[in-house]
């Protein structure tokens, strides 16, 4: 193996890991939200606008861990 | 109460979704797809080429430095003064149509910032949080209009959207960063500076030294060290602040992006239309976060500990 | 970083696009707006306190009339409370006098009555010594004088208790 496949290799690998474990985390955390989100609405319904809203707002927060992650793997893929 | 289904009150709406399951399998089987599982080429009127994400913005001027996202957030910045300036032309007491509209979103925000920041503060920060609320969301929806990205020039694309392109995040996040520390130092004078450069446990802990009170000496010494790492990591998270906005924006945009294109040469008919659907909600979300955020460091850097607490 | 697609004169155009549509929202969108919905918010804080003025004001007067009714009913209450007294009065006077006069009038007749009465005794009376005299004297023409005879049945006239009492 020369050593452009091997950088080849490295980048492609990099980049999937790097999106893989990277939306480990934020999909955890996003199951979770989810989850408080239902349970907060099954305990009281008429809050739903509220709580809907806010929940759209902690999941963008939680996925941008993830945008992180494929920040990284696109810099790997097009500019490393 | 018994409601009738959607489905069974509108019949129109089973035939429209028919269509579009029929449209979609048939895209799916045509397209790549279905190429890669029958071995051999899409079919033509369903070819698509493959997604090439381009990270830096094209310049489809060979001899200009105008790149295409500088076109798109100059008409995203005509479209915005336009829908003002028609807005507020005939301004009338009793308002109506256009201008009532403009005014309506206006005071959601108002009272959205002032709920935040209080009324004092709320007056100063609404231009600039309102004003990158909706540039982001301008440049997010304008790029959602279907041709947009299809018009060619010299080969490139003529409009890209704007928030795909790092500068542009990057240069939000600058505004957003530099608004933060003006108004923090603007309310607080220089002792908002104390924040970041926090020297005078430790001075009074070298004097004691000196002087030759070692016991309380040392312990000061030691504090203050701590304090001027806590000023330094403040100052540092204030910096990463920038790129963590400017990521968040430039990524969601760009995985928008990309996933449409990747979803259009999958399966070319039906299914990117639902992504754009996301694409609409998501480009709000995250103008909403941008100048959220905006608003929360500038509240948090115009009141001091004491108010707060 | 130019791999990413940072360069510094797309960032610097970026910026001055993005301060001149500040610039322009200031101007010629949130001022505008901003001034329009304080005007607003006053006027209608003023129509409020208009309102609220004119209520109370249409309270007041509400409340005057009420007083003022009241107190004509009871002012016209109390006249005819007195005016019935003054009728009562005027009613019990007219038949006092009505009795009275009734009375004088009875009390007249009587009078009348009795005179004639005493008048037509009288006549009788007289009329019976003169026939009594004249008997008598065709009696005893030559015995008896006039006068002495008439009183004489005067005196028996008046001891008859029968005839008195008549």
């Amino acid at each position: 193996m020369d050593v452009q496949s091997v950088h080849e290799l490295a980048r492609l690998l990099g980049a999937s890991l790097a999106m893989g474990l990277g939306s480990l985390g934020p999909a955890i955390g996003i199951g979770l939200i989810g989850r408080s989100a239902m349970e907060a609405l099954g305990r009281n319904p008429e809050a739903r606008g509220p709580i809907m809203t806010n929940m759209l707002l902690s999941i963008a927060f939680a996925e941008a861990i993830a945008i992180y992650a494929f920040v990284v793997a696109i810099l790997l893929l097009f500019v490393v | 109460m018994t409601e009738k289904p959607l489905l069974k009150r509108f019949p129109i709406l089973r035939v429209i979704l028919f269509i579009g399951l029929a449209l979609a399998i048939v895209s799916f089987i045509g397209g790549s797809v279905g190429a890669m599982l029958r071995d051999s080429s899409p079919l033509g009127f369903l070819a698509t080429s493959p997604p090439q994400p381009e990270l830096p913005a094209e310049k489809p001027f060979a001899s200009l430095f105008i790149t295409n996202t500088m076109i798109a957030s100059w008409i995203s910045i005509l479209v915005l003064f336009g829908l003002f300036f028609a807005a507020t032309r005939k301004m009338k007491l009793i308002p109506g149509g256009l201008q009532n509209l403009v005014e309506f979103f206006c005071e959601v925000a108002i009272n959205f910032i002032n709920d935040v920041a209080g009324k004092k503060w709320g007056k100063l920060f609404f231009p600039v949080c309102f004003t990158i609320f909706l540039f982001v969301l301008t440049n997010a929806w304008i790029d959602l209009i279907p041709g947009f990205g299809t018009i060619k020039m010299n080969g490139l694309p003529l409009l890209r959207n704007a928030n795909s392109d790092i500068n542009v995040p990057l240069m939000l996040a600058a505004v957003s960063f530099c608004f933060v520390e003006y108004q923090g130092f603007k309310a607080k004078g220089s002792s908002y500076l104390k924040k970041f450069f926090n020297f005078g446990l430790l001075a009074c802990g070298f004097r004691q030294l000196f002087s030759g009170r070692f016991k309380n000496g040392i312990k000061d010494t030691f504090m203050g060290t701590v304090a001027v790492f806590a000023g330094f990591i403040e100052g540092i998270s204030e910096l990463i602040r920038v790129i963590s906005f400017t990521f968040r924006l430039f990524g969601n945009m760009m995985a928008g992006t990309i996933v449409v294109m990747v979803m259009i040469y999958l399966v070319p008919w039906v299914i990117p239309s639902l992504f754009y659907g996301l694409e609409a909600l998501l480009g709000f979300v995250q103008a909403l976060i941008f100048a959220g955020l905006t608003l929360g460091f500038l509240t948090m850097a115009v009141t001091s500990e004491e108010e707060a607490s | 970083m130019a791999g990413l697609g940072l360069d510094l004169p797309t960032f610097i155009s970026q910026l001055i696009s993005f301060l001149i549509l500040l610039a322009l929202l200031t101007f010629f969108g949130y001022k505008p707006i901003r001034a329009m919905l304080d005007q607003r918010s006053r006027k209608i804080k003023e129509s409020m306190e208009r309102e609220e003025a004119t209520k109370k004001e249409f309270e007041q007067g509400q409340l005057t009339a009420q007083e003022q009714i009241s107190k004509a009913r009871e002012e016209g209450q109390g006249i005819i409370t007195q005016a019935t007294q003054i009728g009562g009065k005027l009613k019990e006077e007219a038949r006092g006098e009505a009795r009275q006069e009734a009375q004088a009038i009875v009390d007249r007749t009587r009078v009348e009555l009795e005179r004639e009465r005493d008048k037509a005794i009288d006549d009788l009376r007289r009329e019976f010594v003169d026939t009594s005299i004249l008997a008598a004297e065709k009696v005893i023409r030559e015995t008896l004088d006039k006068e002495k005879h008439r009183s004489l049945i005067e005196e028996t006239l008046k001891g008859s208790v029968t005839f008195k009492e008549n």
